[in-house]
């Protein structure tokens, strides 16, 4: 029937139940997160719904936890600008858009506006860095949550998306056309950059772009176990202790603490599945990663690394939820 | 056949033809310029496949760095100068060929008074600008961005030294050009060099690595604070620009200072004689605050690595060669895959990211990758800040 509305075929997946993934042993946890009742290795309920947009080739909306992220995929399509044309392959041309500083409400209201510092001319922001840096008060929401990445510009969101895509989409398919990604964040409570990544590939499979492979964004918060040992005793040597905390899905609260730096990895999660006799190198490695916040030791990075892929074996189940529900009811509509 | 007699001046090549070269050299060195710019991946295998890289490097060498600091002494309060590279000539004595895979930047630091924000009434702010022009390298416009069309770039040529010896040819070079190489299809993106986004990433870097104090920028508390403008632009695109500039940005900030100033009902004034006139700012309602230099914190220290994929055959416990330090050919070869990992002399990681869509980097290559970045910073911080 194709007078239906588009919005038939959007497939709504509810959100499902907290995923505990098996501990490892690199990951210690004597530090509790914020919000008392959810253990490090939690993520946040999911839900997404695809074919949401009806002008677009695809599209898909992600709420993680109070994280809301839109894409739409337009594509394959001709160029705009002859500039972005290849003549043998497809490009990836990602449009990211943070919206009005789109926080969320939890934590102190204070305008968005009052980042802009000093005779500013620019987008950028100042991270609020709390002048008291006791372990009382590094867990306390600052007043206005520093935008997602931190301080990174548009540009290199861009572009870090632009890689993690352009790595698994069957470009050599599309000569001379662009696929245009389009991230909208509609509400931002941590995680934005690793939902976004995971809300475009969603799109794209909604869209049908081709793909060899399925990129998987997780993100994760290290917290250093000796900067708080130094900060309670006050201890002049240093502990050296490289042990570090992990915890899956940093919100907002969590990323913009004190001495908290925050990983994001994006793995192929297609190759892993027919590499599970593999050991710990599974998922063929990492295709792109960003970090930003405070200076980690290798220890916390190297077992973040290793912790986001057990996050991303429980995203791409989700996927594979939701796409299974919009394929259903496609079936359904069709051939009722 | 090409002749391995490298002083055949004036003969004919393999098409017939006489080098449209200077006199000096023959028509293999015009055919090696060609085979650079048409074939670069197919070029730089020739290398990598026996462990050394064009200019000689091992695969795990970067180049040497010069820093010069106050170089810009009239119009601004600090600056620097960073050069990856450079001929030093007391190497060449033995009449090695001298490359010009040079990569220079320079940073000048200039200073604004703004108003802080609210929640952080006492702090500064810095803000970079990453410029580039033609004078960069042949690929840019001159609004500073680069083509992204390999075909278009020339790459660092290979000049005589002084005595007309060059690098002896690959020993197979007869066989290279009717061989096939397999060509990679999957790391197309193109990477060329986007200041925005070198800006962004050295900003937030800075930021992070807590290099500076911003409360040191503070100059009436709640009313006017420093905002730091790093204005940082590419003479010459060798590759490896992001280590370059960041580099270069932490050295002008070691080099600032900043000046003595008054205020005077809150309008800030500069003082330019410092030494001078203390008498009379003692009346009046103005006060003073002394020129210093900023307390520096540990030194971000950036390494940038490219990653090729490995096609020889024999090699496959590894996927990937890594190349530290990379030349613009290298850079382009490899698609603009590269990791960067900025260290401090603390064994900290700053910032990792890889970037890039054709390559995948195992753990035991992350780990590998922040070592050699923690040895570099405690070189590095010796180097630029002397402790």
């Amino acid at each position: 029937r194709p007078a239906q509305p588009s919005n038939q075929n959007a497939a709504s997946v509810q959100p499902t139940e907290h995923y505990h993934p098996p501990k490892t042993s690199t990951m210690s946890s004597p530090y509790p997160r914020p919000q008392k009742q959810r253990a490090p290795t939690t993520l946040r309920p999911l839900s997404a719904e695809l074919s949401s947009l009806s002008r677009s080739d695809g599209s898909a909306s992600l709420v993680v936890g109070n994280t809301h992220v839109l894409c739409a995929v337009h594509g394959p399509m001709a160029p705009r600008i002859s500039r972005w044309e290849k003549y043998d392959t497809g490009v990836v041309s990602v449009a990211f858009s943070r919206g009005l500083m789109a926080n969320s409400g939890g934590g102190g209201s204070a305008s968005a506006s009052n980042n802009d510092a000093v005779a500013g001319d620019n987008d950028m922001t100042m991270t609020t860095t709390t002048a008291n840096n006791t372990l009382q008060s590094h867990m306390k929401s600052v007043p206005v949550p520093p935008p997602p990445g931190l301080g990174a510009t548009e540009r290199e969101l861009e572009y870090f998306l632009r890689d993690a895509l352009s790595s698994c989409i069957l470009l050599e398919k599309y000569p001379r056309c662009v696929i245009q990604v389009v991230i909208q964040v509609v509400q931002a409570d941590g995680s934005v950059l690793g939902s976004a990544v995971n809300c475009a590939v969603l799109a794209l499979m909604d869209a049908g772009v081709a793909m060899r492979g399925l990129p998987v964004a997780a993100t994760c918060c290290v917290v250093m176990n000796n900067y708080y040992a130094v900060v309670e005793k006050n201890e002049k040597e240093s502990k050296k202790d490289n042990a570090a905390t992990i915890w899956l899905d940093p919100t907002a609260e969590e990323e913009s603490g004190e001495g908290h730096a925050i990983v994001v990895v994006v793995t192929d999660m297609a190759s892993s599945s027919s590499q599970e006799n593999e050991g710990a190198d599974a998922g063929g490695g990492i295709i792109t990663s960003f970090t930003f916040g405070a200076p980690l030791s290798l220890k916390g990075l190297l077992s973040s690394v290793e912790s986001t892929t057990q996050s991303s074996a429980a995203m791409v189940a989700f996927m594979r939820l939701a796409i299974e529900q919009k394929v259903q009811r496609e079936v359904q509509t069709l051939w009722s | 056949k090409i002749s391995g007699n490298p002083a055949a001046r004036n003969a004919k090549d393999s098409q017939g033809e006489y080098s449209t070269h200077n006199d000096n050299s023959s028509g293999q060195e015009w055919i090696l310029d060609a085979y650079r710019a048409l074939e670069p991946g197919n070029y730089l295998q020739e290398f990598t496949s026996q462990n050394v890289r064009p200019d000689g490097r091992p695969f795990s060498a970067s180049r040497p760095i010069t820093v010069l600091q106050s170089t810009f002494t009239r119009n601004s309060y600090g600056s620097a100068m960073v050069t990856l590279g450079g001929n030093s000539n007391s190497d060449n004595n033995d009449g090695g060929s001298t490359t010009t895979t040079t990569t220079r930047v320079i940073a000048a630091c200039t200073l604004l008074v703004g108003h802080p924000s609210p929640s952080t009434p006492n702090e500064g702010d810095i803000d970079v600008t990453l410029t580039a022009s033609p004078l960069s390298g042949p690929r840019f416009d001159v609004m500073g961005r680069e083509n992204g069309d390999i075909s278009a770039g020339n790459y660092g040529v290979m000049k005589d030294g002084g005595g007309g010896n060059q690098q002896p040819l690959p020993g197979n070079l007869p066989n290279v050009v009717s061989s096939t190489h397999a060509n990679n299809s999957t790391n197309t993106t193109p990477s060329p060099t986007d200041t925005k986004e070198i800006e962004s990433w050295i900003r937030r870097t800075l930021r992070s690595s807590r290099f500076i104090n911003p409360t040191e920028l503070g100059i009436e508390h709640g009313v006017s604070a420093w905002r730091i403008r790093i204005s940082i632009h590419i003479l010459n695109h060798e590759g490896n620009v992001w280590d370059a500039a960041l580099l270069c940005a932490c050295a002008a900030l070691a080099d600032l200072r900043l000046p003595m100033v008054e205020i005077d009902r809150g309008v800030v004034k500069i003082v330019k004689n410092e030494s001078g006139e203390q008498n009379a700012a003692k009346k009046g309602k103005v006060q003073r605050r002394k020129g210093r230099s900023l307390t520096l914190g540990p030194l971000p220290v950036p390494l940038t690595i490219a990653i090729l994929p490995n096609n020889d055959n024999e090699n496959t416990s590894n996927k990937n060669t890594l190349l530290v330090d990379p030349t613009h050919l290298e850079e382009d070869v490899a698609f603009g895959n590269t990791v960067t990992v900025v260290c401090n002399a603390n064994e900290e990681i700053v910032e990792f990211h890889k970037k890039g869509s054709g390559s995948r980097l195992s753990m035991e290559q992350v780990a590998a990758v922040a070592c050699m970045g923690f040895g570099r910073a405690k070189e590095l911080e010796k180097l630029v800040l002397g402790r």
